[in-house]
């Protein structure tokens, strides 16, 4: 588990992978969620001094805020009405639309009226002993 | 959509765990849902359940060292859906 979440990610890969770039990625993979700074660093195998460190200085900057505090764990979120915050999350979801669409498998041809060239062919159709498959899928 | 179902279908879209890509379920819930409370969890897990039942993420049970535990991925067909879930 820890090796696939520490994986490099599609905004990582896109903006490099320094310890900043992946708080910001993880910030934003939990746009709507509050989180602990010491699970972050952990999910992220960074040192938590390190992680309080970066915290700290996207909190001046104004990228995240405290939100409540739960059992003596202070949580923190993103902070969504900052203008640069908008602006990552614009490109983090267009980078979540890339990879989305990268990975999706191609449709398979399923009207017999869209059949191209090069396409998969179910059944050859015979008029005799002439092959007329390309005439009724309207090809050449 | 609830926040911690939209925190999950993020990380595994950003990471790319699609398709014969895995990971566990069990550790993968624990991460996103351990600050929510009562309430919060059951809404949640109504719609991860129902996010399951529609083979939005499929679940398969994977050999371990130890036995076997559930494992989670997205389904490739559904990429575009899931993308529109969490825009």
């Amino acid at each position: 588990m820890n090796e696939r979440m520490n994986e490099i990610g599609a905004f990582c890969e896109a903006y490099g992978n320094t310890i900043p770039n992946r708080i910001l990625e993880y910030l934003m993979e939990n746009e709507d969620l509050d989180f602990a700074v010491g699970d972050m660093a952990k999910e992220l195998q960074i040192s938590k001094p390190k992680a309080y460190e970066i915290i700290g200085g996207f909190e001046k900057k104004g990228y995240v805020k405290k939100s409540r505090i739960v059992s003596k764990t202070q949580l923190y979120a993103l902070n969504k009405d900052d203008k640069r915050v908008k602006l990552f999350l614009k490109d983090f979801k267009e980078c979540l639309r890339i990879v989305a669409e990268e990975n999706s498998e191609k449709a398979l041809c399923e009207d017999p009226l869209t059949y191209k060239e090069g396409d998969y062919i179910l059944a050859r159709v015979f008029l005799g002993k002439i092959d007329i498959t390309q005439k009724m899928y309207g090809g050449a | 959509m609830n926040p911690s179902l939209k925190a999950i279908i993020s990380l595994m879209l950003n990471k790319k765990i699609i398709g014969g890509k895995h990971i566990p379920e069990e550790k993968m819930l624990k991460s996103k849902t351990k600050w929510l409370q009562k309430e919060e969890y059951n809404e949640f897990e109504k719609e991860y359940r129902d996010t399951i039942n529609n083979q939005l993420i499929l679940k398969i049970k994977k050999r371990t060292g130890k036995g076997s535990d559930w494992h989670v991925s997205l389904n490739p067909r559904k990429l575009k859906e899931l993308y529109e879930m969490i825009r």
